[in-house]
């Protein structure tokens, strides 16, 4: 008996309603526990007597209830609320000292208690929204201005700390560097292939040369260094900077009276706008290469026919466009990556949350990036 | 051990030295918080050097919201707080630097860097603001790691070492400049009686050594009555008490007194007439 008395062998329940006083009252006999798996059917009993417009009384007969639940009493807080909003009179009999101590316990039903999430209005979900975006705003803002004024206390001698712009690179950079390289040589591999199929329809395989080079060197040598390194190195800044937000490590920094942007910020965007030129002019000439593969075993043209050709393509104004375009793509991720760390909020989601966003966010303005050069040379320059 | 510490301040801080020379941290009608939501509001006190002042209240009370506004991390929503006579929310970087490297913070979980070893992690602060060549920077870990019982543990890191371990590390990483100032939030909490009394132990010894102004915030008793010269108490919103531990537990306020003496709410209790008995058989 009682609220935890809960026996190993469950027993069933068992109800009877019986009508009384001409069909206008009705007393239900329940036998059993009334715990969470029969207060179900104690519900349905209720809901019954509910809509048998003839009630008016209801009597529960807890004589030969042998345990009382949560479920149960939840059960019976609502349902008998329900019933007296009907005008139907309820009362309860011979209630044990157990089950009478259990149900004194738990507070009355209560109304107005919800549970599911606040809806929002169309204007007000706008202006929620668009809040949101002006707050997101407002910290990458202070983010990019504050990396920018520690790039400049550094002419005062505010160094970032020493080693940290070489370890940065290191992990930055030369990590990234097998993949890029492979990359860059399959990218080269499929430019010549899928283009010296097409140019020798026309007896034009000699221009498989100027193809790839001039499409690695302005276009695909940039991006793909920039993408790969947005998903790699953008991330793993991300992860590490909330982490140590949400670990206090960068409170930490300032009780010790040391700025976090000259600290943390500065070597990484520092070592990125180092290493991402470099990694770029890498996977330029590799992808190159993989042309050159192409064109010296499937189409057969000679080695030094290949290199002029490609030289020949290029001039300095083509490469200073790709690293110029680099150099772009190297703050687009570092700027982004640090304020995607540095403004989460939360737990270990947040992490995650953090880590998405500046990857998502930095191969889109990569792309944007691109597009908008592209569209800016072609307008100045022809 | 008497300790004359060549502290690392220039003259830009004397003229306030001479003010700040008895109280070290003022608030004035501070209201502190969160975005648009104040959670303590018209908080008035002082905390005078070399005292041990105990931040005490319960969960949610609003003690680590005052201890992170007085160590220059939370804006105050209004209000004026002044810590070694200045405003570190009105200086300029320069300014404000140096008034951190006078303060040093002991975090709840320790914010170590984990990535550094605990000789990287103590260094940091001396590496950064002294030009002390690496050895003597080496020696001063090292004498220091010995006296909360640590030394030898230099080349781990963090996350090799215990808890209790890690609190030790982080409170010599916050007096390795020999602060004026040490804010310490929960430095027992999370940790068996005995390591929580050996951290309550050195904070008490690293007090007396050092002469430092300690702010400890702490729900721990035990604490509070091994290390706290003054208490602070934090309810509904403000400051309810301020007093010696003895006042502290004497006194008649009954949300000081439940708190001293461990007077647990009921929470199981529905109130009278209003649980589903009194429901049932309330009359139709």
């Amino acid at each position: 008996m009682g609220m935890v008395a809960r026996p190993w062998r469950r027993e069933s329940m068992e109800m009877q309603v019986e009508t009384f006083d001409g069909d206008k009252a009705a007393r239900v006999h329940m036998e059993g526990p009334i715990d969470i798996d029969a207060a179900r059917s104690v519900w349905d009993t209720l809901d019954g007597l509910a809509e048998r417009p003839a009630i008016n009384r209801i009597v529960l007969d807890f004589s030969a209830v042998t345990l009382l639940d949560s479920a149960g009493i939840a059960t019976f807080s609502v349902g008998v609320n329900r019933l007296r909003d009907l005008g139907i009179d309820v009362r309860a009999e011979h209630l044990s000292r157990e089950h009478r101590k259990a149900l004194d316990l738990m507070p009355s039903y209560r109304e107005g208690v919800s549970v599911a999430p606040e809806v929002m209005g169309v204007f007000a979900g706008v202006g929620d929204v668009a809040m949101g975006l002006w707050k997101q705003f407002k910290q990458f803002y202070d983010t990019l201005t504050d990396a920018v004024f520690a790039a400049l206390r550094m002419f005062k001698g505010q160094l970032p700390p020493k080693g940290s712009i070489t370890r940065e690179s290191v992990k930055l950079g030369v990590d990234a560097l097998p993949i890029i390289a492979l990359l860059s040589l399959l990218l080269g591999l499929i430019l010549a292939f899928q283009s010296a199929h097409q140019l020798r329809q026309f007896g034009a395989n000699i221009y498989v040369a100027n193809l790839v080079s001039i499409a690695m060197v302005r276009e695909f040598g940039p991006m793909m260094t920039g993408i790969i390194l947005a998903g790699r190195s953008g991330s793993s800044m991300a992860a590490e900077l909330s982490t140590m937000k949400i670990q206090e490590e960068i409170d930490a920094l300032k009780t010790m009276g040391i700025d976090p942007d000259r600290y943390l910020v500065l070597p990484r965007l520092i070592g990125i706008t180092i290493v991402q030129p470099m990694l770029t002019l890498m996977s330029m000439a590799i992808g190159v290469s993989g042309g050159y593969i192409i064109a010296r075993f499937y189409l057969g043209l000679s080695t030094s026919i290949y290199w002029n050709k490609s030289f020949a393509a290029l001039d300095m104004g083509d490469l200073g466009h790709g690293l110029g375009k680099s150099v772009i793509f190297a703050w687009i991720i570092g700027i982004i990556a640090c304020y995607s760390g540095m403004a989460v909020r939360g737990g270990a989601s947040a992490v995650g949350r953090a880590t998405t966003r500046a990857v998502v966010a930095a191969i889109f303005m990569i792309i944007v990036a691109d597009s908008f050069f592209a569209t800016m040379v072609t307008l100045i320059w022809g | 051990m008497p300790v004359e510490t060549d502290n690392p301040t220039d003259g830009a801080d004397q003229a306030t030295d001479e003010d700040a020379r008895d109280v070290l941290v003022r608030c004035e009608n501070l209201v502190c918080g969160y975005g648009d939501t104040a959670i303590l509001e018209d908080i008035n006190c002082q905390i005078e050097r070399g005292e041990i002042v105990a931040l005490l209240g319960g969960s949610g009370s609003g003690k680590s919201t005052l201890l992170k506004t007085m160590v220059g991390l939370l804006p105050p929503m209004a209000g004026t707080i002044e810590v070694l006579g200045r405003d570190p929310y009105r200086l300029e970087d320069d300014e404000r630097s140096k008034l951190m490297r006078r303060i040093g913070m002991m975090f709840q979980h320790g914010a170590l860097f984990g990535s550094d070893t605990v000789y990287e992690n103590i260094a940091l602060p001396a590496q950064e603001h002294t030009d002390l060549p690496e050895p003597v920077i080496r020696e001063m870990v090292r004498q220091k790691l010995s006296l909360v019982g640590l030394e030898g543990l230099e080349n781990r890191l963090p996350s090799d070492i215990s808890g209790g371990q890690q609190k030790r590390v982080a409170l010599v990483r916050a007096s390795i400049l020999d602060p004026d100032i040490v804010f310490a939030d929960e430095p027992s909490a999370g940790l068996d009686p005995i390591v929580a009394a050996g951290v309550d132990h050195v904070l008490r010894q690293f007090q007396s050594l050092f002469n430092m102004t300690m702010i400890v915030v702490t729900h721990e008793l035990e604490s509070v009555k091994v290390l706290a010269d003054r208490v602070l108490m934090l309810s509904d919103g403000g400051i309810i008490a301020n007093g010696t531990v003895d006042e502290l537990y004497d006194s008649e306020d009954k949300a000081v007194h439940d708190f001293f003496h461990r007077q647990a709410p009921d929470f199981l209790e529905a109130g009278e007439g209003n649980s589903v008995l009194a429901a049932l058989e309330r009359q139709s």
